[in-house]
């Protein structure tokens, strides 16, 4: 809590890729193993999700966590109880 | 009229449209009226307009007055038949034509890739015929760059090795300074005789892009629509007229052939405007002051309002995307509802009513023409509303099977019963006409609790009361003859004449600008042509309008203003009247900003003369016909009375539901609401409780 | 690609009787014309040029779901702001303490970290609330002229912090109870240039949500709430149908295609743009893993590609729905934090025009793997926008501060169906021309020639979009931001199409309007280069010349060019690619564009391989010859279709 996700440096490395995490479970839909569990922009914002990688079928669809750093940054103020004027 | 004999005892319009060619006839003293229709010729319209004065039985000597609209013009233009035509531009800016506003078409082309702007896929004036002139008027009217009449000579030689047959001159803000068009048309007028020469004298306001269009669409239509006039004039006389041809223009009155050919544009679409003509008159007549119009036919339904029984204008017309042009037009608008409209399912599986029109050939499948897609037409049928043997005065009995197995073929899909599709499409095409109806009035700042429903045009009756209810609006009024409503529009329309200046000054009683110098000089030039036409100058009455915005802005508003001396009162008034406008349309209003008054425009109308009030006498005999069922808003009314119009007493209340049937329309009646004819034979059919009192 | 769903879908969807889906339609369609009055109303009523001219606004209606805020309905000016609208007003509203709202409150926010495009694109949100609590959100946004900072108009090139850019609210209350929140108005108005125009279209944007809700409320009284919401979701469902039916239509597979954004205005390093399309049944996940890391300068964007890459998408699989979250739930986006389409703070991010044009093209490119026959060429990819601003010192207006834009656009790229739009902003935009006779009377500018660029559009069977040519003074000292990209490459084309023209400018310090030299954009013995690719005669020259050759800049991102009076700065920005190949274009069309100077002569002898026998004839035989040659050479790795460029240029 606080502003410790507000500001970063840029990173070192030249090009910059998301890591699909292997997840131990099979599809519901189509049974493939295949499934990951990565950060995600969907219709609504951030989300962290469990997909079928062959078929794309959720297996689930979270708000992040606090410990999935998704998105990096946060509002200092996140968390506190808010105002007429916010 | 001075130029109007007054012993000839007939008038008539002519109303060449795209299918058909209409003609309506009456008499001056005994009211008599008499119509014929023919088949329009294209390619020679006179010919077809003799054809259908012809049938009207009247030997030509005897008509005092024609009153023609045609689409000779829309024609060329929307199938790009018009004349050569070569711009000149100001240097550096002979791609107005292409570059339109740069924007995208709102609606299923905006996302398409495919999509090009309209001029780009078929120009009026080719790239290769457009020239750019070295010249250049500055933004306070000064020249920045002197005309260089050697180029223009030098582009003139041009014009003529390449047979172009027509010139449009719009060089930038020549709506201040018009010197520099002006002397180039001059050259080009000694450099190429018979080449037909346009220039913004046409109407000189600002906004390039709109006034090139004007200038350039003038000259693309200009030639076919006074050549087709020469022929048509010659041919009347040839027959036997002797009297006066009056031209509609888009200002919504009409002027004589010599004054109109100067702006031959401007009569590119004559059709809404006999509607908006006779809707004021009947306005002004009936004491209804504040109408909103709708006028339904087989394939779309053309909107206007009316506030206090003047004609609703505005300045900017959009022939096609990307093809605005800037003139005094009446302000109507038009949505795919019509009479004939497909009721289909898109292509996202929506249920949907038009577009897309069966026109009257094959028609709605109840015609029995081999149309087999249902209309709403057909669903009026299955509701019925339309009473299969009383339509088109008996002459085609409408085939309620063939209605009900043209829905089925939509409803089916839609998992609905027939009667279900048909209150269905019904309800959705009230719906687009009534959401027609709000852009062009709530969405421009009008109360609709003020207003009444004026409802023409065959098929207008049939939704109008529910497009009424749509609208939260009490009171619907129906003229006589609803089909022909817009015909007798035409017959009666004053002269009118309308110029603009665009002063680009600030609204504000410091003295910069004398108003009242402005509009009276504009008020003599419109006189003067009024009177050339044969107008008295004591019949002429001047509708004035300012068109404004807030300095920054660059969206002016068109206000009418009323006559009244323009003195410091006045001014301050008047301001105040643009603060509350901008409240009431843009939920602001910024009193600390100075207020542009960016275009002055004047209108004068002069009446042509009176026609007796087209009257019936009811008819002897019980006005209703029979009971009938009737679905109306889902619910089947067993025995719904049907009235006969020509048989409803003057008072009589009709309490809905209800039909009141004439020969070529139908009205229908809601519960909750009662209509009553009165002696003018004008139908209201007004909410319970609701005096029907609108303004 | 359009298709045709089952009409099942719309009964489905509609759950229960005839006269219910009637209803629905019926309040779908309601709730859209909610959104057209709205944004009439901003449009009609801004003061920024920027949105009464040129069209940088939008107008949408939120409603709130079991999923969060979902958009029902929006109206474009801008066609990127439908897109970005709702993660928008999902961010702020996810922050916002509802438990304070009331009537009339409405709240202000433009940090690019919370959803917002860039700062200048400002939004101010209106919950609108029903028994208490907020159900529908109103959202209206406009591109103001001058939201402060070091750098007049916004785009601040050549910066490296958000702390130099422009001014940046976090979800800030700007109305309480419909009235003014003093601090927050003060906050803004005294930290910007222009502050009689922001206070102008702050009013404008309020007004239309206002309007905005006073129609809502009038449908949900006519309808009633339920039905409203039902309706509202019938019409998301059904985009969301059409979306999907589109998708479908696609192979499965993984599409990668790689583009570039020039340079970021502080290095000369060029930034990788990696997207990675894949399709799985009815969905795809787009993909930017490989993107190169978020730049120095301000050209990386912070959210805004999570959902403005959908337009590129919707171009292809449903081009005809209306607009709304059923858009946006097909796709998810994967951004790699740190990379340039997920800069972190506090990074610059103004300038998001470059990487949202270049998103589209990369859609266009990846989704060409897949589509054979109907890829699309690339529009230009740059709005080669000028911002100019300064005060105004002719005689009755001395003193007036002015701000502008300027857009000439630039051209769409060719399609299996024909030649590309010519004149057209980049596909998120969907900007309006200026008035240019207003435009001369408020500030002290004169566009003397804005006209079709010849022999900037791809060649092709198709030819790709012209683009323009664009040149203006003015009367007082001006100061001119440039933001351009594809200034070193054209924008492709596809199936053998050539690339676009790139972008150029150059600066007249002796404009003479008297003179006919001055406006022949083939003369460059007036004009000093200011950016783009040329040989050492100081020649345009796209294939083959060196970027930055002679050039005062070596980036088409800078700010404080001054122009004085009596000089003028031109801009060429480049047309659209070309589709399919140019040696099968039909001969009477390649002679049409050089009789309409579409293309010059050489040039259409170079690219198309035409032979012409006089200045307006074609040798057909000659030609058939020639283009078998060319053919041939392609074939041995001796012969590429030439970028768009003309060949005669006079420099001396």
């Amino acid at each position: 809590m606080g502003v410790e996700r507000m500001l970063f440096a840029r990173p070192t490395e030249e090009r910059i890729s998301v890591t699909r995490v292997p997840v131990d479970a099979t599809c519901p839909e189509c049974g493939s193993t295949a499934v990951a569990r990565y950060p995600v922009a969907n219709y609504i914002g951030p989300r962290m999700v469990t997909k079928c990688q062959d078929c794309f079928h959720h297996l689930a669809v979270d708000v992040p966590a606090d410990d999935d750093h998704w998105p990096p940054w946060r509002p200092a103020t996140w968390g506190w109880s808010g105002t007429r004027a916010g | 009229m001075a130029n109007s004999d007054a012993t000839l005892p007939w008038w008539v319009g002519v109303d060449v449209g795209g299918t058909f060619t209409d003609v309506i006839a009456m008499h001056r003293h005994t009211g008599e009226t008499r119509d014929h229709k023919v088949l329009t010729t294209r390619g020679r319209l006179e010919d077809g307009v003799l054809a259908a004065l012809t049938g009207l039985d009247i030997p030509l000597g005897e008509i005092a007055e024609i009153v023609h609209g045609h689409t000779a013009g829309i024609n060329a233009v929307l199938s790009r038949q018009g004349s050569s035509v070569a711009l000149l531009a100001t240097e550096g800016h002979r791609d107005l034509l292409d570059i339109g506003r740069m924007d995208r078409e709102f609606g299923p082309n905006f996302y398409d890739p495919t999509w090009l702007r309209p001029h780009q896929e078929r120009p009026v004036a080719r790239r290769r015929h457009r020239y750019g002139i070295r010249e250049r008027i500055g933004w306070d009217g000064a020249e920045v760059v002197a005309l260089d009449e050697d180029q223009v000579r030098e582009v003139a030689g041009r014009i003529r090795d390449a047979g172009i047959e027509s010139v449009a001159i719009c060089f930038l803000n020549s709506y201040l300074n018009q010197s520099h068009e002006q002397r180039a048309a001059r050259i080009l007028r000694e450099e190429l005789p018979g080449v037909y020469i346009q220039t913004s004298e046409i109407y000189p306001v600002t906004k390039e892009h709109e006034r090139t269009v004007t200038v350039a669409l003038d000259a693309y239509v200009g030639p076919i629509v006074t050549t087709y006039l020469n022929r048509l004039e010659g041919a009347l006389a040839e027959a036997g007229f002797g009297g006066t041809l009056w031209m509609m223009t888009m200002n919504g009155g009409v002027g004589s052939v010599a004054e109109t050919s100067k702006a031959p544009v401007f009569q590119l679409v004559s059709g809404p405007v006999g509607g908006v003509a006779g809707s004021v008159d009947l306005a002004r007549a009936a004491g209804d002051r504040n109408l909103l119009t709708m006028d339904m036919g087989g394939t779309s339904t053309d909107v206007a309002a009316i506030r206090d029984a003047t004609t609703p204008m505005t300045d900017t017309w959009a022939v096609e995307f990307g093809l605005t042009m800037t003139m005094p037009v009446v302000d109507v608008g038009s949505v795919g509802s019509g009479a004939g409209s497909i009721v289909h399912i898109d292509s996202v599986g929506t249920l949907r009513v038009g577009p897309e029109s069966a026109g009257s050939v094959p028609g709605p499948a109840c015609y029995g023409r081999g149309g087999e897609r249902p209309t709403l037409t057909d669903a009026c049928v299955v509701l019925g509303i339309l009473q299969p043997d009383l339509f088109a005065g008996g002459a085609l009995t409408l085939d309620v099977e063939k209605a009900r197995a043209a829905l089925k073929t939509v409803a089916d899909p839609l998992g609905m019963s027939v009667e279900e599709l048909a209150d269905g499409a019904y309800r959705l095409a009230c719906s687009d006409v009534a959401g027609s109806i709000r852009s062009i009035s709530t969405y421009r700042g009008l109360d609709l609790r003020e207003f009444g429903l004026l409802a023409f045009g065959s098929a207008g009756p049939m939704i109008a009361h529910q497009v009424a209810r749509e609208l939260g609006v009490d009171k619907v009024v129906v003229p006589q003859a609803p089909g022909e409503f817009s015909a007798f529009g035409l017959l009666t329309s004053d002269l009118r004449v309308s110029t603009a200046r665009s002063p680009m000054t600030v609204l504000s009683t410091d003295g910069g600008t004398d108003w009242e110098g402005l509009f009276t000089e504009l008020e003599e030039q419109v006189a003067s042509s009024l009177g050339t036409q044969g107008a008295a100058k004591e019949d002429i009455v001047f509708e004035r309008a300012i068109f404004a915005m807030y300095s920054g802005q660059t969206w002016d508003n068109r206000l009418d203003i009323g006559p009244g001396e323009i003195d410091d009162v006045r001014v301050k008034q008047l301001i105040g009247q643009v603060h509350d406008f901008y409240q009431q349309r843009y939920g602001f209003s910024a009193e600390e900003l100075p207020i542009i008054v960016t275009t002055v425009e004047v209108t004068g109308r002069a009446p042509r003369g009176t026609l007796p009030q087209h009257v019936s006498h009811a008819g002897e005999g019980d006005p209703v016909l029979r009971r009938a069922a009737v679905r109306l808003d889902g619910v089947t009314h067993e025995s719904a009375p049907v009235y006969r119009r020509e048989l409803l007493p003057v008072g009589e209340r009709v309490p809905g539901p209800a039909l009141i049937v004439e020969d070529y329309a139908t009205t229908v009646v809601h519960a909750g609401s009662t209509a009553t004819q009165d002696a003018a034979g004008i139908l209201r059919i007004v909410t319970d409780g609701k005096d029907g009192h609108s303004a | 690609m359009t298709s045709t769903i089952e009409s099942a879908g719309a009964r489905n969807a509609a759950e229960g009787d005839a006269q219910h889906l009637i209803d629905l339609e019926t309040v779908r369609y309601g709730l859209i014309e909610v959104a057209r009055d709205m944004h009439q109303a901003l449009m009609r009523s801004a003061f920024s040029p920027i949105v009464r001219d040129i069209n940088d606004c939008t107008a949408a209606i939120h409603m709130r779901t079991e999923n969060g805020w979902e958009m029902v309905a929006s109206w474009e000016g801008c066609m990127q702001h439908a897109f970005t609208s709702q993660h928008i007003c999902n961010f702020t509203m996810d922050e916002w303490d509802e438990e304070h709202l009331d009537d009339g409150d409405v709240i202000l926010v433009n940090d690019p970290w919370r959803g917002a495009i860039h700062c200048s694109d400002i939004n101010i949100l209106r919950p609108v609330r029903i028994n208490g609590r907020a159900e529908f959100v109103l959202h209206s946004t406009s591109h103001v002229v001058d939201l402060g900072g070091p750098i007049p108009g916004g785009f601040a090139n050549g910066v490296q912090t958000a702390f130099e850019e422009q001014l940046r609210f976090p979800p800030t209350l700007l109305y309480a109870n419909d009235r003014p929140v003093k601090a927050a108005f003060n906050y803004l108005l005294e930290n910007v240039r222009v502050p009689a125009s922001v206070l102008g279209d702050v009013r404008a944007l309020n007004g239309c949500l206002v309007i905005g809700e006073r129609r809502l409320r009038e449908l949900i009284g006519k309808y009633d709430h339920e039905l409203v919401r039902k309706g509202a979701m019938y019409g998301v469902e059904m985009t969301e149908a059409a979306m999907r039916a589109g998708i479908r239509e696609i192979p499965d597979g993984d599409y990668t295609a790689e583009d570039v954004i020039d340079e970021d205005g502080v290095t000369d390093e060029s930034v990788p743009l990696v997207m990675t399309l894949k399709k799985r049944g009815d969905s795809i996940e787009v993909d930017y893993s490989g993107t190169g890391r978020q730049p120095l300068g301000n050209v990386g964007t912070a959210w805004c590609e999570a959902t403005r890459c959908i337009e590129g998408i919707k171009f292809i699989v449903d081009p005809t729905s209306a607009v709304n979250s059923g858009t946006l739930r097909p796709i998810e986006s994967i951004l790699p934090p740190g990379s340039a389409v997920c800069s972190l703070p506090p990074t610059s991010v103004s300038n998001h025009v470059d990487i949202g044009g270049r998103i589209v093209n990369l859609v266009a490119q990846a989704m060409g793997k897949a589509l054979g026959d109907k890829a699309i060429g690339c529009d230009s990819g740059t709005l080669g926008m000028l911002t100019l601003g300064g005060v105004d010192d002719r005689p009755g207006h001395v003193g007036n501060p002015w701000a502008s834009f300027a857009l000439a656009g630039g051209g769409w790229g060719a399609t299996w169906k024909g030649d590309g739009l010519t004149f057209c902003t980049l596909a998120i935009g969907n900007c309006r021309t200026s008035v240019q006779e207003h435009v001369e009377r408020e500030s002290p500018l004169v566009v003397v020639q804005h006209e079709i660029m010849p022999d900037s559009g791809g060649a092709g069977q198709h030819r790709g979009g012209n683009g323009a040519v664009y040149t203006i003074t003015a009367l007082s000292e001006t100061a001119i931001t440039v933001t351009g990209d594809r200034t070193r490459l054209g924008t492709p084309g596809t199936k053998g199409g050539g690339r676009g023209m790139p972008f150029y400018g150059w600066l007249i310090p002796d404009f003479d309007a008297k003179d006919p030299a001055s406006l022949d954009v083939f003369d460059l013995r007036a004009a000093e280069p200011l950016f783009g690719m040329f040989d050492d005669q100081g020649i345009p020259a796209p294939d083959g010349g060196t970027f930055g050759l002679g050039t005062k800049y070596a980036s088409a991102k800078v700010s404080g060019i001054v122009l004085k009076p009596g000089q003028a700065i031109r801009v060429i920005i480049g047309g659209g690619g070309g589709w399919g190949d140019p040696l099968a274009r039909p001969v009477s069309d390649v002679l049409d564009d050089v009789l309409d100077a579409m293309h010059t002569r050489r040039y259409a002898e170079k690219a198309y391989g035409v032979v012409f026998a006089d200045d307006t004839t074609i040798d057909e035989q000659a030609t058939q010859a020639r283009r078998a040659e060319l053919a041939a050479a392609r074939d041995a790795g001796r012969w590429t279709v030439p970028t768009a460029c003309a060949l005669d240029w006079r420099t001396a």
